[in-house]
């Protein structure tokens, strides 16, 4: 096991792919939060750093998932699969290093984003002059619900480019399931939309009246336990190409 | 069970086309097996099937165990499929370290593989703009970075310059005279003959021949003998026979189907004076299209207009 996980860990922090879609990701969110701040209209409510870092997880955890997809596809992309699977002793360690490695890439991003937009949001109200009530901010509650959405986010697309192993096709899946599709569906499905993936996660960091924190943390658990089970199965019995 | 690789009816179907079907050879340790076959005949999907990366019929034994059971299979097995199997902006080093790291090796041993392939001086470059000749030459890096007791080798002289094809041949004759097994496919009939031992030739995903490359040779119709004599016209006569053949040569006869021992032997008893007797090898290139003649899938027909 240990083999398998540092050699992803290497695979993903050997790449420039990685720091230049991190640094764009928190460019862009340090930019969006000092904005925000800096014209801030709306009231001063003891919730606008809780809200502020967890509306943020949700607009970069679709970034930093794109070094899930990368992770995967690369692989048979420029057919280094061939070596991970002849090196490896069981194909299972193969998932399960990608898993461990993306999670820790994932929880250091997603950390990182986190007090990214809380320092560029208080900067940008400072240059505003607004000055801020006293904060509800339970900060494990929240720091632990937005590492959860960001991981769970790169863990459910690391499971559908593991299915669809080609690299354009999980991007637009990554973007189209959550964004579109999901949406969509909630159309057919009206409330009960909160139940399928990607919006089940989005409830973890979202006040929803249909699905609580805990039962979207519960939901995605679910579907990545599914998702897992599959993406192995299909890896010991598809052909490495 | 010997050390060596022992390979067990291999089968592979895409859909109805049969890629592989039935295929069962050994490899020896210290020795070069070749591997020959027309496109398309099934030596990639061959390899890729021996080392389980392909789902397909048939076992591939290393030593009489399947490589999963080995505790670090990069180091009993040494493979490069494809020149370029890396990606493009990892750095050379960075792309064996990954390996390295997969095999449970240090980075020392990176170091050492990147000075043995000559790519020491680019080892902090991005592969991608490599030439096809050094992306050879990183892929040999990855297959030797475990000291593998096999190599498994797919074209690993294609783009290589003179100079490194003649590096690799010495390479691979010597890494299999240390006691090691190389198996390496390729299509320069030239190098093969100088650098294997034995030959394994497939064609149309079956086997053709499993034999050494001087047993292929000697096999071959275009093996022949030239005779000189200053009696012809007798000579001629004599060797009127169903599996003998001749064609006249400059001042002799170009023989096929009797060797030289025999034809002496018949020349001595018809008391025809015999002035040379040599045997002319085919070349493997030769040998190997006699053999593959029917198993060809993709064949020129054109010829350019003057």
């Amino acid at each position: 096991m240990k083999p398998a996980f540092s050699a992803e860990l290497r695979k993903i922090f050997t790449l420039r792919s990685t720091y230049v879609i991190s640094a764009f990701a928190f460019a862009l969110l340090s930019l969006v939060s000092f904005l925000q701040g800096l014209h801030w209209t709306g009231p001063t409510t003891n919730k606008i750093l809780s809200d502020t870092v967890t509306g943020g997880i949700t607009g970069v955890a679709g970034i930093g998932a794109i070094v899930a997809v990368l992770l995967v596809t690369h692989e048979y992309r420029y057919n280094t699969i061939a070596y991970t699977l002849t090196a490896a002793k069981s194909r299972r360690n193969i998932l399960i290093g990608k898993i461990l490695s993306d999670t820790i890439y994932v929880l250091i991003f997603s950390f990182i984003a986190c007090v990214a937009s809380l320092v560029f949001i208080r900067l940008g109200l400072s240059a505003h002059h607004v000055s801020l009530p006293v904060q509800n901010f339970p900060v494990v509650n929240i720091f632990g619900r937005c590492l959860f959405t960001g991981w769970g986010f790169s863990m459910l697309i690391l499971v559908i480019a593991s299915l669809i192993r080609n690299q354009v096709a999980s991007i637009v899946a990554l973007f189209l399931i959550p964004g579109t599709v999901e949406p969509l569906l909630g159309l057919l499905l009206k409330k009960n939309v909160a139940y399928l993936p990607f919006s089940a996660l989005n409830s973890v960091v979202i006040n929803n009246e249909t699905v609580s924190h805990v039962s979207g943390m519960v939901i995605t658990l679910f579907y990545l336990a599914i998702g897992w089970i599959v993406a192995w199965v299909l890896l010991n019995r598809r052909d490495a190409n | 069970m010997g050390c060596m690789i022992e390979v067990v009816g291999l089968s592979k179907k895409y859909g109805k086309k049969v890629a592989v079907e039935g295929l069962s050879f050994k490899i020896e340790t210290g020795k070069v097996t070749g591997f020959l076959g027309p496109n398309g005949s099934g030596k990639s999907t061959t390899m890729r099937l021996m080392l389980g990366l392909d789902n397909g019929g048939g076992s591939t034994m290393f030593d009489g165990q399947k490589l999963s059971d080995f505790p670090w299979p990069s180091r009993t097995v040494g493979i490069l499929l494809e020149a370029k199997a890396f990606h493009p902006t990892r750095s050379a080093r960075n792309h064996l370290r990954v390996l390295a790291a997969e095999a449970g090796l240090n980075d020392k041993r990176v170091d050492e593989v990147l000075d043995v392939v000559g790519l020491k001086e680019v080892a902090k470059k991005a592969p991608g703009k490599f030439s096809l000749g050094m992306s050879q030459r990183l892929g040999i890096a990855a297959a030797l970075l475990g000291k593998p007791k096999y190599l498994l080798l797919d074209e690993p002289a294609n783009g290589l310059d003179p100079e490194g094809i003649a590096w690799l041949r010495q390479f691979i004759k010597d890494y299999a005279d240390a006691g090691n097994a190389v198996f390496v496919s390729s299509h320069l009939l030239s190098e093969m003959a100088l650098m294997a031992d034995n030959v394994v030739v497939i064609g149309k995903g079956k086997l053709i021949a499993d034999t050494t490359i001087k047993k292929l040779i000697a096999g071959s119709a275009n093996a022949s003998v030239l005779v000189r004599s200053s009696s012809l016209s007798k000579l001629k006569r004599l060797l009127k026979g169903d599996s003998v053949n001749f064609t006249e040569a400059e001042d002799g006869l170009m023989v096929t189907g009797l060797t030289t021992d025999e034809i002496g032997k018949m020349a001595y008893d018809a008391n025809i004076p015999v002035l040379e007797l040599s045997s002319r090898n085919a070349s493997l290139e030769e040998a190997f299209l006699e053999l593959t003649a029917d198993s060809e899938e993709y064949k020129g027909k054109g010829k350019p207009k003057s």
